[in-house]
């Protein structure tokens, strides 16, 4: 920037007359260019010039840019930043021009000038560096820079998030009578908020009544506008009845929100597309907004005081587009994983779970009164309730719980949802439906046959849902019809029944208290062993571990025992009565570690995954001897919160208690921020309709979304494939009706020709890999056919059945009983139909913003991550980042990961002495390790250091040296540059002599005393860089072993000898991408992302890690979701801007005159253009004839008379 | 100097990976070369490395073209062990004596920049690639972490454009320097066709251009 132009109207000025002359030295270098050779800077563009980098006159904006405010405390008024900067520019140019006047010396007028330059450019950014401290603007100023930039800045806080009109937002409390998508809007919000109601034929009547209530009287109106003069008239006053009169069609009645409105309903944060849904409204008396708790899950909502906003869409387009995308209903299910998220929650499962208990019997009275709560009044259609027959009749009509079950799944007569499923639930045990905690559930024809419903059954998060189950073969309106129901139900129930807490549920027996006292005693009888051997030096260390270490996790382990088989005993001694009890088996809240630290033992505390850390001299605590590892010590609680802590022990409970909320603290900030990453790299990804996933730019990032092309939503099966064929079965065999004459099964013989024929016929060659699972599917079934078709069917004694031998006739009934369970033609045909409709219906949709769900779906479990960060993998010794800190390690693509690891295959995976020698050829083995000594020798004439190797060592470590391999590494060796020089002579098997070199610049006992302490620390075997290598067996597999190298040397692993190179894997991406290649390392990433949240038990969908792992490598090269990454993968500047370093891009893009064609999201929110996902994919093609000319406008610096005499 | 054994075994396998190299890019390599067990290497060029038995030279690899035999290749093996300009000037007079375009080196520890820069500079013309042994110890298409890739020719890059509708520079990338793009010596320009193991499709094929 330059501000000479401010300065160079003296003309008779001495010192400006040399610049005057030489006019081209005051616009710098830039001048001489020749006009016709291309310059890189200012690209496009063909009268771009370097010089329209100089700034040669100030941007003044008008007064509307920069306000001043008139205060009303002091006279006066307060003026905007940048116009006290303007006056101060101003200032200084008028004190130069008097300089110049006056003629001042050089040094004041130089002075003046760079002030003046200074000012100008502080008018710019304020925050500028490099100043000198006198220069320094005194207070924080907002130039433009600052306007721009950062979170409240233009970009981030006006053009990416605006103000909205037509909005609320209160506390949220529930109301289980509502549906499921509705919403109760207090009347005060309905009377705020208006839809413009665009009067037509159907409704003129409707809008006339609604304008005579006027703006004061519910279902009114607040304005009305004139269709021909567009007047805007208040409702409030005036004469209304005149108005509904003269009303015509065409006219706008902006009316109050009424009943069955469409509006937006959203909780922040809003993390994933399911925080903001669509409801329909319900005006009600209040001043709460109230749903359905069923809803409570997708918003994360609870109601302590939460509040949560509301919209009303403003047309019918808007209205239409959000009923049918965002509506509850269809957004049942979390794309995340495909599982249910708006499902029955805490009293709905307690309910359902005491209702269908063995021992709940109702009289004729509660059942009617149950069955009355299913009757719902707004109802348009009033459906008939058929009470099924009791199930005792004499000597008292007595109706099962589970019959009621039936009322909620289909209470109608006529409703033709048929319900079949067969699943365990939380707590099965065997036997199936004879289970002794009858935790089989069998569902036919909607009837409740077998077993307990719990949260498995009822709650979110399992695929094995009943609401889930009627929403795939039903449709999503029986799926929340029947919510609906159990949210009625199970309310009356357990209130009828009742069902509460106190402290009697809470106390323990005295036989509990003993066992307890006896399990702690024996607990702490053992550590203080463990201590005692450790204090003798006998406690023998874990590979890789020192002996403390290794007591600590001996310890950790048996305190932990500890509190489990207390927990045990505690549930043993609990009567099944018990409230927390009941809660925490059937899934509604709470946990059994819950219930046994209240009762028997809160159990070992722990910080940061180690018993609390000596924070007093030698002690955690001051109340204890140094040095003590006692149990008690080191902050176990042997006490129930019941019994009460003791102060020591409430101390480290707090310090436990701290560490939770610290570590949510840093959570919510770190995840907040990992989630906008993730959204702004992938929000353009969306799938076309040639099915491909590319960006706004038409990059293609995957060929097939998922590879497969399906919907990570219409996921139905719990492994996350397309169909659960064994329900989809069931349901076929049981929903197609029997027909009166009997129906033979397939024969055996043809099956397996007509499920091929039938397949075929089905899918035409669509779907080849999903045909032919449907195929695999149905010929495993066909052999249990097969078994059953070998059986007997006569007894032992005939050969063929004879009519009158009862043995014979159970053979044959036996048998029929077992051919009737195989495949009909019908059932046969049934089920491929559903197995196809199902596969065609998951196709992903083209348009669908695949991107946007991937990195919400990526980012919103993670804030769910307890923050635990370590996590033993099998071997004790070595521990990985898990949580939030390595899926941030991922994720950023950084080079060097906390815990890098090798996992090495062996060639022979099953012989140990093959990875005890492979394992000592990569672990660095050190020359100090391996020796008895390292002596210096002084001789009258003679001086070396004499080297003991102990053979015994390196037999034990098979190690494969020998003294020339040890003699040709020290020479080699890098660790001290005396070694190079070095003669080194062995005596015997054992013993070698290393002579210093004697050309050395040292004194001799320097360089022996030097030579002996390095040559501990040469490496004789191994790869340097590896410090631990641990051998794991599996023991999954029985014997089966691998190593687990930690290091980053991940070619020279693959390379060493025994090691199965091909099987061999590291998880840091950016390693693999540089020794396996590119694709590799896409593989790598989403084997560690699904690692991660295996370990925390989040399930997650693999294809949106794929589209995040082909984000991160389509550009040949491991890109980090990092503002690095970024500025690689996309190129608009407006989205650049608005993520990071606002100003950097912009002032590049200004420089290179960079073009942007408004096609990602984030530009077009920025520019208030619909984007092109979803409904805006496509785009309506039309012939113009010409092109309309449009005149060039010249701006007004380039018109000759306005321009300034430079 | 250092274990005869282990060096022997290395430039058995370096050897073997380039053998196998050479034949995925479509030059002409005997069958029973390529799965040459390790005895039968020590038969044909000695067990004694450290005596020149076998000399890195002694392993050079000549081979030709499966389509065109007048496209013939170079496999050297230096001797020294950080590679100067020396070499390459020698590498390239041998070349040109023979009258051959490509080849490729095998560089022990490194390579000085001004002979990485003359490589560069005699691109057109002479094409060399250079490999570490480290690199070729292990053959990294044979991972299982690592898909099948396949070359594609101009007419099915075309083909492939046309059918998505696609300018190349919206292709899925690979870089040049790229492990497998070296493995296969790809050009800039040039598609690859990766044949991937689905775990949701079964098999998932896609393409990257490489830059």
């Amino acid at each position: 920037m330059d501000s000479l132009s401010f300065s160079s109207e003296s003309d008779e000025d001495n010192l400006f007359a040399e610049h005057k002359k030489e006019k081209k030295i005051v616009f710098g270098p830039g001048e001489n260019f020749r006009k016709d050779i291309p310059v890189l800077m200012v690209r496009s563009g063909e009268e771009k010039h370097p010089n329209d980098l100089l700034l040669t006159r100030m941007p003044v904006p008008p007064v509307c840019i920069r306000p001043s405010v008139v205060s009303e405390v002091k006279s006066g008024t307060t003026e905007d930043d940048v116009t006290m900067k303007l006056m101060e520019i101003m200032l200084t140019n008028d004190v130069l021009r008097k300089h110049k006047r006056d003629g001042a010396p050089n040094k004041t007028l130089f002075e003046t000038w760079e002030h003046l330059q200074i000012q100008c450019a502080l008018y710019i950014n304020s925050e500028m560096s490099g100043l000198p401290p006198d220069l320094q603007p005194k207070r924080a100023m907002r130039a433009f820079t600052q306007r721009l930039k950062g979170k409240q800045g233009r970009f981030r806080g006006n053009l990416c998030g605006k103000r909205v009109d037509f909005s609320g937002r209160t506390v949220i409390s529930p109301d289980p009578n509502l549906r499921i998508d509705q919403v109760g809007v207090p009347i005060h919000v309905a009377m705020t908020l208006t839809f413009p109601e665009i009067v037509n034929a159907s409704n003129i009547e409707k809008m006339r009544k609604l304008v005579i209530n006027g703006s004061d009287v519910h279902p009114g109106a607040n304005y009305l506008v004139d269709k021909k003069t567009g007047n805007k008239k208040l409702l409030k006053y005036g004469k209304r009845d005149e108005l509904a009169k003269n009303l015509r069609m065409g006219d706008t009645v902006e009316r109050h929100l009424d009943d069955n409105d469409v509006v937006l309903f959203n909780r922040q944060p809003s993390l994933h597309k399911i925080s903001i849904m669509s409801h329909r409204a319900k005006v009600m008396p209040g001043r709460t907004f109230r749903f359905n708790e069923c809803a409570c899950t997708p918003y994360n909502a609870d109601f302590d005081g939460d509040e949560m906003n509301l919209h009303l869409p403003q047309t019918y387009e808007a209205k239409a587009e959000a009923s049918e995308l965002m509506n509850v209903k269809n957004n049942l299910i979390t794309p995340r994983s495909g599982e249910p998220l708006i499902a029955a929650i805490q009293d709905f499962i307690t309910g359902g779970y005491l209702l269908t208990h063995k021992d709940t019997f109702l009289p004729r009275a509660e059942v009617y009164r149950f069955a009355a709560a299913l009757i719902d009044a707004f109802a348009k259609k009033q459906t008939k309730i058929r009470i099924p027959p009791p199930a005792i009749r004499y000597p008292v009509e007595l109706w099962t719980g589970k019959q009621l079950i039936e009322l909620i799944i289909r209470p109608d007569k006529g409703s033709q949802v048929s319900l079949n499923l067969t699943t365990k639930n939380k707590s099965y045990t065997k036997d199936l439906e004879l289970c002794s905690k009858d935790s089989y559930v069998i569902i036919r024809n909607s009837v409740l046959l077998a077993g307990v419903l719990d949260k498995s059954l009822l709650g979110s998060s399992s695929k094995v849902n009943i609401f889930y189950m009627l929403m795939r073969d039903y449709g999503e309106d029986a799926a929340v019809d029947a919510m609906w129901r159990l949210a009625r139900m199970a309310p009356v129930f357990l209130s009828n029944r009742g069902f509460s807490i106190g402290i009697g549920d809470v106390r323990p027996s005295e036989r509990l208290l003993k066992e307890k006292g006896d399990l702690v005693d024996n607990g702490y009888e053992k550590c203080a062993q463990f201590i005692r051997e450790l204090n003798e030096g006998k406690l023998k260390a874990q590979p890789g571990c020192t002996e403390e270490e290794t007591l600590e996790a001996i310890i950790l382990r048996e305190l932990s025992t500890i509190r489990d088989h207390a927990g045990q005993v505690c549930l043993r001694n609990l009567s099944k009565y018990n409230a927390p009890l009941t809660m925490a088996v059937c899934g509604s809240k709470g946990s059994f570690i819950n219930i046994s630290q209240m009762i028997a033992c809160v159990g070992q505390q722990a910080i940061s995954g180690h018993r609390p850390p000596d924070g007093f001299e030698e002690r955690s605590l001051p109340h204890f001897e140094r040095k003590k590892k006692t149990p008690e010590a080191k902050g176990f609680v042997a006490n129930s919160f019941y019994s009460g802590l003791t102060p020591t022990e409430f101390f480290f409970h707090t310090m436990g208690g701290r560490e939770g909320l610290v570590d949510t603290a840093v959570k919510t900030a770190e995840t907040g921020y990992m989630q906008r990453r993730l959204v702004k790299c992938l929000e353009d990804l969306c799938a076309s309709y040639d099915g491909t996933v590319r960006s706004s730019t038409g990059d293609v990032i995957e060929f097939v979304f998922g590879e497969d092309g399906l919907d990570p939503s219409m996921m139905e099966a719990k492994d996350g494939s397309v169909v659960d064929f064994v329900h989809v079965l069931e349901h076929a065999k049981n929903t197609q009706k029997k027909k009166k004459e009997k129906i033979e099964p397939i024969a055996l013989a043809k099956i397996e020709e007509v499920i091929k024929t039938e397949i075929e016929k089905k899918f035409k060659g669509k779907y080849t890999h999903f045909a032919q699972q449907t195929a695999e599917f149905l010929q495993s079934e066909v052999k249990k056919c097969k078994k059953w078709e070998n059986e007997a069917t006569s007894c032992s004694k005939h050969e063929k059945s004879v009519g009158n031998c009862k043995l014979c006739n159970n053979m044959q009934a036996y048998k029929d009983l077992l051919k009737a369970q195989c495949l009909t033609r019908p059932q046969l045909l049934s089920f491929i139909q559903l197995c196809y409709y199902k596969v065609a219906r998951a196709i992903t949709e083209p348009g669908t913003a695949v991107g946007a769900i991937a990195a919400t779906s990526i980012g919103e479990p993670s804030t769910q991550m307890t923050l635990k960060t370590f996590h033993f993998a099998g071997v004790a010794s070595m521990n990985i980042t898990q949580g939030v800190p390595r899926i941030k390690e991922i994720i950023n693509a950084v080079k060097t990961i906390s815990t890098p690891i090798i996992t090495a295959a062996l060639l022979d995976p099953f012989d140990e002495s093959l990875a005890r020698r492979v394992k000592a050829r990569i672990e660095k083995t050190t020359l100090g390790e391996i020796c008895d000594y390292i002596e210096e020798v002084y001789l009258p004439n003679d001086y070396f250091l004499l080297v003991k190797l102990n053979s015994k060592r390196i037999r034990l470590l098979q190690l494969e040296v020998s003294m020339e391999s040890i003699s040709y590494a020290i020479i080699q060796s890098k660790v001290c540059p005396l070694m190079r020089g070095c003669k080194i002579v062995a005596h015997g098997k054992t013993i070698m002599a290393i002579r210093p070199p004697s050309n050395s610049k040292l004194s001799k006992t320097m360089t022996m005393q030097m030579l002996k302490y390095s040559l501990a620390n040469v490496v004789v075997k191994g790869i340097s860089s590896v410090n631990r290598c641990v051998i794991h067996a599996d023991e999954k597999k029985g014997d089966y072993y691998s190593l687990l190298v930690e290091g980053t040397d991940f070619r020279s692993v693959l390379s060493s000898v025994g090691v199965d190179p091909k099987k061999t894997n590291f998880n840091n991406a950016l390693v693999v991408a540089e020794v396996l290649g590119i694709e590799a390392a896409r593989t790598c990433i989403i084997n560690e992302i699904i690692a991660t949240m295996d370990a925390h038990g989040i399930g997650l969908d693999r294809r949106h890690v794929m589209l995040l792992a082909d984000v991160m490598t389509y550009r040949g090269e491991v890109l980090g979701i990092t503002r690095n990454g970024l500025v690689k993968m996309k190129d608009s500047v407006l989205l650049l801007a608005s993520f990071e370093k606002t100003m950097d891009h912009l002032f590049e893009a200004a420089f290179f005159s960079q073009r942007d064609v408004i096609h990602g999201v984030s530009e077009c929110i920025i520019m208030g253009t619909p984007m092109t996902v979803g409904t805006g994919t496509f785009k309506l093609m039309q012939k113009y004839e010409k092109k309309a000319v449009l005149k060039k406008n010249s701006p007004i610096f380039k018109r000759p008379e306005l321009a300034l005499s430079l | 100097m250092a274990d005869d054994e282990l060096e022997t075994y290395r430039l058995w396998r370096i050897r073997k990976t380039v053998l196998q190299m050479v034949h995925d890019r479509g030059y002409l390599v005997a069958q029973d070369e390529l799965d040459q067990p390790l005895e039968a290497f020590k038969e044909t060029f000695g067990d004694r490395p450290s005596e020149k038995k076998p000399a890195r030279s002694d392993l050079t690899i000549l081979v030709a073209h499966n389509d065109d035999p007048a496209d013939q290749m170079f496999v050297f093996f230096p001797e020294d062990t950080k590679i100067g300009i020396k070499t390459i000037k020698a590498i390239c007079q041998q070349m040109q004596e023979q009258n051959i375009s490509r080849a490729i080196i095998v560089v022990q520890i490194g390579m000085t920049p001004s002979a990485k820069q003359s490589i560069g500079d005699m691109a057109p013309k002479y094409m060399l690639e250079h490999f570490l042994e480290a690199e070729l110890m292990v053959n990294i298409t044979e991972h299982e972490l690592v898909p099948e890739h396949v070359v594609m020719t101009a007419e099915e890059k075309a083909e492939l454009l046309a059918r998505y509708k696609l300018k190349d520079s919206q292709l899925p990338r690979i870089q040049q320097c790229d492990p497998v793009a070296r493995y296969f010596g790809l050009r800039r320009g040039q598609v690859v066709k990766i044949i991937r193991p689905s775990e949701t499709a079964g098999r998932y094929i896609t393409y990257r251009l490489v830059v």
